[in-house]
């Protein structure tokens, strides 16, 4: 009985050291009203060669948020919510009297409809509010970015792969983020996201289908470094300009479009490819679009957490 | 002999009167022509991956955008979409013949064409490109496209979809960034098989009260699949201030007019879209009397002429519905 007892004991105490040492987890947001609370996953660096380029894009180790950024999240930090899929949510048809649609679970689901100037300064107040340097400075010209803040940001398209594709660059190919092949076990996207969407033609519509949208996040299986959504649900603006792509670390230094990745609830499976971009006005805000965060490392912070994100 | 005289000049009147009225008809049919011309050395055409939206246009085909060859300044824009089980090739002719009279035009083919409300979050991606476009600096029409005057044109569901995208706000619609509206063949429901197909237009329904800017709706008296008195409900709620006017083709029916070889009735459609958009995009008020009702007006010479609204006997159970209705 008391060697049973001391059994178990040493097997809670391994269960605990090993979460500690494997699944070491960073505080996004701390919410007072204890709903949910953001974590974010250590990603070793590596370098991969980019689709496009012929030269190996070097990434460094930085932490990425397990989960998109919900709207409590946003509506914590920015104390607004713009999303469309609320409760009611935005799309006030007339044959609901112009009313939204009621829809359930609306703040685990991620924050969507903000510009990427707005996912930007989104980034910075979370900085503050988490006491570190805040990484972009808005000018009349645009936005800069200090590389040696240690503040949250976007990722660079490259950082998104890397952690798309579980810092492996064999995975490079891979149709969605995960491990087996089955896409909707590991992202809502088109096919799955209207559940029986138009088996008959005629049956479904987004009438009879009022949960048609967004997901709470982290619903579906996480890819092999516990990361959540990165294929579908929305889009996630990333820092690049959309251009022809170069192996520098953040992609062309100009351009029109803002680059988007993962692909949404609405996307087709071809869209949810790794390598596969969105494109996207940065003043221009899309019910399909919201953000992950990310956050560089500190030099010391790295040297704690070797082995686990240490460069191959 | 007196009676020989008055049977000659009989005679003779009888052979004026139809050759005159001849003539008249090959004037209008001449005018008619010369409007919806199209001249494929007047324009120029792209498509690429800039010009493709992955959520809402079909899949991996950007939309197309027209353009006319000498473009100085900025010109107005057109954003022009198909109807149900189509595509953006299928009225390829309204975007040529636009174009080769100056203005941009945007057509694409959408990716959900089920319902009429899934037409408008296609109309703002369809906008976003065309923005962007404008934007990037080595597209064709970069600096080009006159965001005062844009414009949208669609056909049975997508004449549906534009009307409610100009008429609601962001994030459900375009209001505010759109000129004028065209809807051809709008779809408000019709025979049985159609709705099974496609809804009864429940979750947009008629009413445009909202819609303030000039408004024209095209049917045919034989449309058979959008009936031309529901597409007429979408005029009873209107309120303005912006010029409404709605045009029922004589025998146009659902999509003939483009989809028959001989194309029936292309041209008057096409010299009305023409003349729409000069008169309330381009703001050429020498165009307006195209769409004045009264004696000796152009509306009455050229456009008059091809108007009725008698029904098919194939539409068993028609109900009443103008001809033409016109506001001032």
């Amino acid at each position: 009985m008391s060697r049973h007892l001391t059994r178990t004991f040493l097997l809670l105490l391994l269960s605990l050291v090993a979460l500690t040492a494997t699944g070491q987890s960073y505080r996004v947001v701390s919410d007072p009203t204890g709903g949910m609370i953001g974590t974010m996953v250590p990603v070793p660096g590596g370098s991969f060669v980019l689709p496009g380029t012929d030269r190996p894009t070097v990434v460094k180790p930085f932490l990425i948020g397990a989960y998109e950024v919900t709207q409590r999240e946003y509506d914590f930090i920015m104390d607004d919510n713009p999303s469309y899929f609320t409760s009611p949510d935005k799309s006030c048809l007339p044959y609901y009297h112009g009313q939204g649609i009621y829809r359930s679970n609306t703040y685990k689901r991620p924050v969507e409809s903000i510009t990427w100037y707005e996912a930007l300064e989104y980034c910075n107040r979370l900085s503050l509010h988490d006491h570190l340097t805040p990484v972009y400075t808005f000018t009349p010209d645009g936005v800069t970015k200090d590389d040696s803040a240690d503040g949250y940001r976007l990722p660079t398209e490259a950082e998104w792969m890397w952690a798309a594709m579980a810092a492996d660059a064999g995975q490079m190919e891979r149709k969605f983020s995960g491990e087996r092949n089955i896409a909707a076990d590991y992202a809502w996207y088109r096919n799955n996201g209207y559940t029986d969407r138009n088996l008959l033609y005629n049956a479904v519509d987004l009438i009879a289908q009022p949960d048609y949208g967004t997901k709470p996040v982290g619903t579906r299986r996480p890819n092999p470094l516990g990361i959540y959504d990165m294929s579908g649900n929305v889009w996630e603006w990333c820092e690049d300009w959309y251009g022809h792509r170069t192996s520098l670390y953040d992609g062309p230094s100009t351009g029109t479009y803002k680059v988007a990745k993962g692909g949404s609830f609405h996307s087709p499976l071809s869209a949810l490819r790794l390598d596969y971009r969105r494109k996207q006005l940065p003043d221009w805000p899309s019910r399909l679009i919201g953000l992950r965060v990310v956050r560089s490392l500190t030099e010391e912070e790295i040297q704690q957490s070797r082995p686990q994100i240490a460069t191959p | 002999m007196k009676r020989l005289e008055k049977t000659l000049l009989t005679l003779l009147l009888l052979l004026i009167v139809p050759a005159t009225a001849a003539a008249q008809t090959d004037s209008v049919a001449h005018h008619i022509t010369r409007l919806a011309t199209i001249d494929e050395s007047r324009f120029s055409t792209y498509e690429d991956e800039n010009t493709y939206d992955e959520e809402f246009f079909a899949d991996g085909d950007p939309a197309t955008i027209y353009y006319p060859n000498e473009l100085k300044g900025r010109v107005p824009a057109v954003i022009l979409i198909h109807g149900f089980n189509s595509n953006k090739t299928r009225m390829k002719k309204i975007p040529e013949q636009l174009s080769t009279h100056g203005f941009i035009v945007l057509t694409y083919t959408a990716a959900d064409q089920a319902r009429p409300l899934e037409w408008p979050p296609a109309l703002i991606a369809a906008y976003q490109i065309l923005l962007g476009e404008d934007r990037r600096t080595d597209s064709p029409i970069h600096g080009h496209v006159d965001f005062n005057a844009v414009a949208l044109v669609g056909h049975s569901m997508g004449g549906t979809g534009v009307l409610h995208a100009a008429m609601t706000p962001f994030p459900n619609g375009l209001r505010g960034k759109i000129k004028t509206v065209i809807a051809l063949n709008p779809y408000n429901g019709g025979p049985l098989v159609a709705e099974v197909g496609g809804g009864a237009n429940d979750a947009l329904g008629a009413d445009l009260s909202r819609l303030t800017i000039p408004t024209l709706i095209v049917t045919g008296s034989y449309d058979a699949l959008a009936y031309p008195w529901q597409s007429y409900d979408f005029c009873r709620d209107f309120q303005g201030p912006g010029k409404l006017a709605f045009i029922s083709i004589h025998r146009l029916n659902h999509t003939d007019w483009y989809a028959l070889r001989n194309e029936p009735r292309y041209e008057i459609m096409r010299a009305i879209i023409y003349t729409w958009l000069m008169a309330y995009l381009r703001d050429d008020d020498s165009y307006r009397d195209y769409y004045v009702d009264r004696p000796g007006s152009a509306f009455d010479r050229y456009i008059r002429p091809y108007l009725s609204n008698s029904t098919s006997r194939l539409l068993i159970n028609s109900e009443e519905f103008p001809a033409y209705f016109l506001t001032d």
